[in-house]
């Protein structure tokens, strides 16, 4: 009784205008930053997250959730269009997408992948609010060495899925954002830790200068030599979904929602494999017309495309209950948390139920705006596409660093998004994922302070972690899911044996 | 070795805060002497793995293959190689954040803007002369007017 009186106080706030207003700018802001490829979710949840610091902490939320899932959509336009992802996650939708854009049938790819990610971010909303209660309630039972073996499980379950083959990679990023969490002064004993005597390195590197940095500032270096595409032009005739291609629609959006919430919920799984096993079982189901799949199948838009949104609502799990990150977007919207003052976790949900559930029946507004909004206007939307990437990045570096310079009005935060954006560049260029930094950074204090507290309980022993059947199962369940994707590399190729496109795709992968 | 290097020097640097706490309690130094531990030892091992690969490939070199993908060549003109114009934009954007306190952040950012338009990307005086002001007509619309942030 308690947690509907909770579920209709988060539906009062989430109904409200402005937060209307705020989720329409989101998935708007979103859809257009998801097509562009220099610009993933991640990246723009990071660029435009000074811009809400100024906003009520649920209405900021809702806009970069927003941005978010609108950019997961955004993706999908450009993938048919253009046959260039604009987010990992939306790769697979190029094996039937593209192909279907270059039969003239544009409308009715993008029209199922719109409608399938309606039903997969309905679906899994819908289990996402039966189990978050239930999750909390598993949560609120950790001790200081639970926190601890679950802060391990997050950083090596992102450094494992992140790192690009090399999971060694992912957790020297990991480290090196462990690392730099320790600069400032140690809540223990209050002494300064690698500060060189300079009074702004006291309170420690701020989360969002490092993130913009790091993600956005990086990701221009990286692609500021891209051009303007040349999308396919669909007319408002060619955007009609046909009887059948709805008829085929349904029952991948529904099996993919299912998928996707499973791999979602995972923490650092994240959408990109959601989508991929999801097109591998539609394949494995179609039968006799499992050839057909690769030269324009409309199973193989709805399905990975439901996964794909399944996945980004079942990611919000973790990142709410547990404060652990169910994908990379979801660890820099961790930070956005942190900004506001509100400590994803075990107890978010018992502090701020108007925040968590205001939150997620956002979700469900916002897919509704996404399915109203595309189903006419993807062509329209398509149009950004034409502006080479010369002429935005001077606009995102300027959003970038005046942002930064917002968060604390000195110039210092410029030049530490300026430098993580040197780093960042730097790592990328050499096979080392970002992401696990952020999430090095954000999970470092919290790691630490449930060490000491541990250690404090033990006496010093350390094997208070091995004695603990919480912390030993997380820490054995931290253990399986990095030797996972190797496994999975190795059980399940789908993803490097996929049938080529007919276009060169360039996939954005973060 | 960039890695094996950080990592050493921040657990060396990590004994002066103290390894361990009273009763093998927490020090100051514990944690950052860990993962400093941990990030050399991964520096070790890509180390350790780069030169196993170039060995068996029977290639020389031990540098790690870029992993983001370079251009796609669809930039209308490529004024110039890709790593000058980075090495450019970054020289750019220093000399921006420097004169910035003195001419002003949204002027700085104009006259960056102008510069990477015209020279960087090669395009024409007026396209440049039309991103500069529209930068400077955001900056101050949205952070001065809108956020009411004080840029300098």
């Amino acid at each position: 009784m308690e947690t509907l009186t909770e579920i209709l106080a988060g539906l009062q706030a989430a109904v409200s205008p402005v937060n209307i207003l705020y989720c329409f700018v989101g998935v708007t802001l979103g859809t257009i930053i998801g097509m562009l490829p220099g610009l993933g979710s991640a990246t723009g949840v990071a660029l435009l997250l000074p811009l809400t610091l100024t906003l009520d902490p649920l209405s900021a939320l809702i806009m970069l959730a927003g941005i978010y899932y609108g950019s997961q959509y955004g993706a999908t336009i450009s993938t048919v269009l253009v046959a260039t992802p604009g987010d990992s996650s939306s790769a697979v939708v190029l094996f039937d997408g593209y192909p279907m854009a270059q039969q003239g049938r544009a409308g009715g790819a993008l029209a199922s992948a719109a409608i399938a990610s309606f039903v997969g971010g309905t679906t899994s909303l819908i289990v996402l609010m039966a189990a978050l209660p239930m999750l909390s309630a598993v949560a609120l039972q950790f001790g200081p060495p639970e926190t601890v073996a679950l802060a391990v499980l997050g950083l090596l379950s992102i450094a494992g899925f992140t790192g690009g083959g090399s999971l060694v990679k992912g957790i020297a990023a990991a480290a090196f954002g462990v690392l730099i969490a320790t600069i400032g002064l140690d809540a223990q004993s209050g002494q300064a830790r690698y500060t060189f005597g300079r009074v702004e390195l006291f309170g420690g590197l701020g989360y969002i200068e490092v993130i913009i940095g790091i993600i956005a500032v990086a990701e221009v270096f990286r692609q500021m030599g891209r051009g303007a595409e040349n999308p396919m032009t669909t007319g408002w005739r060619d955007m009609m979904i046909t009887r059948d291609e709805l008829r085929r629609t349904w029952r991948p959006a529904f099996r993919g929602s299912a998928i996707g919430f499973v791999l979602g919920i995972l923490p650092g799984v994240g959408a990109t494999l959601a989508s991929f096993f999801s097109y591998d079982v539609e394949k494995r189901l179609a039968g006799p017309r499992r050839h057909l799949f690769g030269t324009g199948m409309v199973e193989g838009v709805a399905g990975p495309e439901s996964a794909n949104n399944a996945a980004t609502n079942g990611s919000f799990a973790p990142t709410l209950t547990l404060g652990i990150p169910g994908s990379g977007t979801t660890a820099v919207l961790l930070g956005a948390f942190l900004v506001f003052g509100l400590q994803p976790g075990p107890l978010l949900l018992e502090q701020q139920p108007t925040i968590v559930w205001g939150l997620i029946i956002s979700f469900w507004i916002g897919n509704l705006i996404l399915l109203v909004l595309n189903l006419p206007l993807a062509p329209a939307f398509a149009y950004v596409l034409r502006v080479p990437y010369g002429l935005m990045y001077p606009f995102i570096l300027f959003l970038c660093l005046a942002g930064a310079y917002s968060l604390t009005n000195r110039m210092w935060s410029v030049w530490v998004t300026l430098i993580f954006g040197v780093i960042g560049f730097l790592m990328q260029r050499y096979g080392y994922p970002v992401i696990p930094v952020i999430l090095g950074l954000i999970l470092g204090p919290i790691m630490e302070t449930g060490l000491a507290r541990s250690l404090s309980i033990s006496h010093g022993d350390p094997t208070i972690f091995l004695t603990r059947p919480g912390s030993l199962a997380l820490l054995l369940l931290a253990a399986a899911l990095v030797m996972a994707p190797p496994l999975i590399r190795r059980i399940y190729p789908t993803a490097k044996s996929q049938p080529a496109p007919q276009k060169e795709a360039r996939v954005d992968s973060k | 070795m960039v890695l094996v290097a950080i990592g050493a020097l921040w657990s060396w640097e990590a004994g002066g805060y103290g390894y361990l706490g009273e009763e093998g309690r927490l020090a100051a130094g514990t944690l950052p002497a860990l993962a400093g531990a941990v990030l050399a030892l991964c520096g070790v091992a890509v180390c350790l793995s780069a030169l196993l690969r170039a060995r068996t490939s029977g290639r020389g070199a031990t540098r790690e293959e870029p992993a983001g993908k370079e251009e796609s060549g669809e930039s209308p003109r490529p004024p110039m190689d890709a790593r000058l114009r980075r090495v450019l934009l970054l020289c750019g954007l220093l000399v921006c954040l420097l004169t910035a306190p003195l001419l002003g952040f949204t002027v700085s950012f104009a006259l960056l803007t102008f510069f990477v338009v015209k020279v960087l990307e090669g395009r024409g005086l007026l396209l440049a002369v039309g991103c500069a002001g529209a930068i400077f007509g955001f900056g101050y619309l949205i952070f001065e007017t809108l956020l009411q942030v004080p840029l300098p």
